[in-house]
């Protein structure tokens, strides 16, 4: 079945079968591996993307249901001012350690600090609670969700400022 | 002479080298190389726990034109891996499967779904035999299922004469108890599944193999005797691995060597990569454990006797068992100081999924039980459990259960007093003491003390003779050359900065080079929180000899004293005045014929004395020591437990990067939370049925408190600038203080892990304490 795509901004029309999960469309028809898989079944996280604005677990998703959404994977997520603030709070805390499940806890700091400026540790904790990690112990990539939102709000002060 | 100091780069808290790729996706890990050349392959495996099989046949009317079917026939070398007594078959030997989920025969095929159609047109034939699928069923030799009495290992520690003290116990009024303590299998559940590519040779007569691994070596050593080419033809590279934690020490050997057979036999590339749920249901876990302790006492309360009785279920075949139960035997006694003990450790086979190496390697069954056996002891007799406990444990100059004097300072007062200072674990026992009984919800704390030894036990790092070298670029650039792994302990950070330190040159200089058998020796696998510590010493000695060799040959080329020559920061000066810059240090050598690369061995220091036989001498070269508290509170309707607090202080020598250092350690003890809270594996007649991250409960970002992480360092003499072992000690030390501080808040006497609510509800229906 042919099926359209709008993948990080890249239009693309595949013939795959229409069951076959987002994230094998992903991996394999768009070449992007920085979406990790780990259990296919909804329950690790490592394959989160951003579909039409909310965080999804793409091994969930039938290509089909992506059909004509908006999805954003890691390495598009890499076009905006916030990842790299992300990314460095993540570098910067020592939140980083195997790293496989790293993009899919990106994807999801990010969502979640669009929605939130000023999440509180346990909204952190929920936010991130369907993105397993098992070498961290979590506290770092907290701490470094803490640090984006700092930076994050410092930076939207900075140009408020300006506009005084 | 004026001389200037480098910049400092040992105990500096450096941005890990790989965190920027991983952060952005870029890094890639064995399953994100596709190639249209691939073939895939998959395992039949063995629905039944003890089985001959009979015959194999395939369905006629199936194609079979594009698959490649590998069975144990079709091996040409040795059937079995030589690490371990022989006896582990990479497939079946005499037609014998010995546990569900054992590789009975491999497909390969273009693409996941064709192999796995091809697998359902494979039909056998088994004849069952009887399963063992106990512990006590297989002592009591109701089948015979390993040599003539089913145990796979057995080790004694006998110090002093603990049954004359038992016996004479109640004539002198000692306080004596007896306990037993049981333990769980814990899955590693790294997120990335295991996973290898095998390329063949275009002559059929080498294969490489790619994928994600602790020991690379080990793999070539096997793949060596199962395959007729020479050494040197199979060469192992190490991927991006996403996480290990022990599971990728042994069994990856059995899934690079099925990859290469199916490679070597379709003369085509082959990737495996497991599904969550075969990793799960077929790869190796943490030994479950039955443990009974017999202590005395006097009523003074110092500790007069133990008696540890050690079962470890090793599942179908030996795997690591020996070592594990090694380990797990030395830590019988805890890490206390007694006159009389008795250790007996066996490691029982039974036809279950085989048990090997997990992070702690034997070390957290027997912390868990002696630990909690102590607290018990404490209680039932009126003495405060952590006055008791350090009234006993160890220090410096007391000799250990395998008879070891600690001459090395025991840091483990230093880590009690920096825990309480933060976590006063005495007077909120005393205070929770006094709590109500009839409130909705109750507090407890938990206290344990630990060691762990860090590399191999004993002289066993002498069978490996750890190799490492550094070696001198055009560029200037200095690279690493080891075959130890990087899967998220940091190691590609860590052994920059302990060559970057000793050669003076900055850290951006140093880099790991990339894990390849063909170029890098053998610095031994990377397991037994030896990297640092050894490897990281290797590297250390191999950077001195680099400098001390270009020093050298500078003063011989420019006719300066050595002694005036010295290197800041990659520069190098004759007193002030710079002669050079690492980037024309190899054209230096190579004038001078002198070779780039330079190389040291460890050795175990000439001091340990160890009787492998006897089982007696000194243990470890080097102990890390910890001591942590916890702090729970329990809604005694649901018995919903929440960890408030978790804070360890841990000696490890020397912090190499205090920032990894610390995430070792919180990631360690989270870990090791589940094992102490949710982590099980659920079996019906040897089937895993618990083979889903649904159902194999691992901890989320919601069940978990920021643990505080304490590091004491008491540098090791023999340690690169004073460090020790660390990856391993965080999980030793978390399931004792949590059953304590369960046990504590709920009146419930916990003495079996994970302890669950269920459990919880059931024991306090027995009424138990």
């Amino acid at each position: 079945m042919k099926i359209n795509f709008n993948i990080n901004g890249i239009v693309k029309e595949v013939d795959i079968p229409p069951q076959k999960p987002l994230c094998d469309v992903i991996r394999e028809d768009f070449g992007l591996t920085g979406t990790k898989i780990g259990c296919r079944e909804g329950e690790c996280g490592a394959c989160t993307v951003i579909m039409d604005g909310m965080t999804v677990n793409s091994c969930l998703v039938p290509a089909v249901s992506a059909e004509g959404r908006e999805i954003i994977t890691i390495e598009g997520l890499q076009q905006f001012p916030e990842t790299e603030i992300i990314n460095d709070n993540f570098k910067k805390v020592g939140a980083v350690q195997c790293g496989y499940c790293i993009p899919g806890m990106v994807m999801s700091s990010y969502a979640l600090l669009k929605d939130n400026k000023n999440p509180t540790e346990d909204e952190i904790r929920q936010g991130l609670s369907g993105n397993l990690c098992r070498c961290t112990g979590y506290k770092r990539i907290v701490l470094a969700v803490e640090g984006a939102a700092r930076d994050l709000n410092k930076i939207e002060g900075g140009n408020e400022d300006e506009k005084h | 002479m004026t001389k200037k100091a480098s910049t400092p780069c040992v105990g500096q808290p450096v941005v890990r080298v790989d965190a920027d790729d991983k952060l952005r996706g870029k890094m890639k890990y064995t399953n994100d190389y596709y190639s249209e050349d691939y073939l895939h392959g998959v395992t039949l495996r063995s629905p039944h726990p003890c089985a001959l099989i009979k015959s194999i046949n395939y369905d006629s009317d199936f194609d079979w034109s594009s698959i490649t079917v590998v069975t144990a026939d079709d091996i040409q070398g040795e059937n079995y891996l030589d690490n371990f007594n022989k006896e582990v078959p990479f497939l079946p030997r005499n037609n014998r499967v010995n546990y569900v989920g054992e590789a009975v025969l491999l497909i390969a095929g273009p693409t996941v779904e064709i192999a796995e159609e091809a697998k359902k047109h494979i039909k056998i034939e088994y004849e069952i035999i009887e399963p063992t699928l106990n512990v006590f069923d297989s002592l009591d030799k109701k089948n015979l299922i390993y040599s003539d009495d089913n145990i796979i290992k057995e080790y004694n520690v006998n110090k002093g004469e603990p049954d004359s003290i038992f016996a004479s116990a109640e004539e002198k009024g000692y306080c004596v108890y007896e306990g037993t303590y049981r333990t769980p299998y814990q899955e590693q559940a790294y997120i990335e599944t295991q996973a290898m590519i095998a390329v063949p040779e275009e002559d059929g007569n080498g294969v490489t193999i790619y994928g994600s691994m602790q020991c690379p070596y080990y793999i070539r050593k096997e793949g060596n005797k199962l395959f007729p080419f020479p050494p040197e033809n199979i060469n192992i590279v190490q991927l991006p691995t996403g996480g290990g934690f022990g599971g990728k020490e042994h069994y990856p050997t059995l899934i690079a060597c099925h990859a290469a057979l199916l490679a070597l036999k379709s003369k085509r590339k082959v990737k495996m990569v497991y599904e969550r749920t075969e990793d799960l249901e077929a790869t190796t876990k943490r030994h479950p454990s039955v443990i009974k302790i017999k202590t005395a006492s006097d009523s003074e309360g110092n500790l007069l006797a133990i008696d540890s009785d050690i079962i470890f279920d090793s599942g179908a075949y030996s795997m690591a068992s020996p070592v594990v139960l090694a380990r797990g035997t030395i830590a019988g006694a805890g890490a206390y100081n007694c006159e009389n003990i008795k250790i007996r450790g066996r490691a029982v086979a039974t036809n279950l999924i085989p048990t090997s190496a997990f992070r702690g390697f034997g070390a957290p069954q027997s912390f868990f039980a002696m630990e909690r056996h102590i607290t018990r002891h404490a209680e039932k007799f009126g003495f405060d459990p952590a006055e008791f406990k350090r009234k006993n444990l160890l220090k410096t100059g007391d000799v250990t259960a395998t008879g070891q004097h600690l001459v090395d300072p025991v840091a483990l007062d230093k880590c009690i007093n920096a825990l309480f200072e933060k976590f006063d674990y005495p007077n909120l026992y005393k205070e929770y003491s006094k709590q109500p009984v009839n409130t909705k919800k109750r507090r407890g704390v938990g206290f344990s003390a630990v060691f762990h030894g860090a590399g191999f036990t004993g002289r066993g790092e002498d069978y490996i003779k750890a190799k490492a070298g550094v070696r001198i670029r055009e560029d200037g650039k200095v690279e690493l050359l080891c075959s130890t792994t990087e899967m998220g302990q940091g190691m590609r950070t860590i052994l920059p900065q302990i060559a970057a330190e000793t050669l003076h040159i900055p850290f951006e200089q140093v880099k790991v080079a990339k894990t390849d058998t063909k170029d890098v020796p053998d610095s031994g696998p990377t397991v037994a929180s030896r990297t640092t510590m050894i490897v990281g010493k290797v590297l250390h000695e191999a950077s001195k000899i680099a400098l001390d060799t270009i020093i050298e040959t500078l003063a011989k080329e420019y006719n300066y004293p050595k002694e005036e020559i010295n290197c800041v920061d990659g520069i190098f000066y004759f007193n002030d005045e710079k002669i050079c810059e690492m980037k024309d240090i190899y054209a230096l050598l190579k004038k001078h014929s002198i070779d780039t690369s330079f190389y040291s061995r460890y050795s175990t220091p000439p001091s340990i004395n160890w009787n492998e036989k006897t089982f007696h001498g000194d243990a470890y070269s080097g102990y890390a020591w910890a001591a942590t508290g916890c702090e729970v509170e329990v809604d005694l309707e649901t018995y919903e437990i929440t960890v408030l607090r978790l804070v360890t202080a841990c000696d490890i020598g020397k912090a190499i990067n205090p920032i990894l250092v610390e995430g070792q350690i919180e990631g360690g003890a989270v870990q090791a939370l589940g094992y102490a809270l949710t982590e099980d594996i659920i079996m019906k007649d040897g089937k895993i049925l618990n083979n889903r991250f649904a159902n194999y409960i691992i901890p989320t970002t919601g069940d978990v408190p920021m643990v505080e992480a304490i590091v004491v360092e008491e540098p090791f003499w023999n340690g690169p600038f004073g460090a020790k072992g660390l990856g391993e000690m965080p999980c030793v030390f978390v399931a004792p203080c949590v059953a304590d501080a369960v046990s504590m808040a709920t009146n419930i006497d916990v003495c079996e892990i994970p302890i669950t609510p269920e459990k919880l509800f059931a024991l306090s229906r027995k009424g138990e304490k």
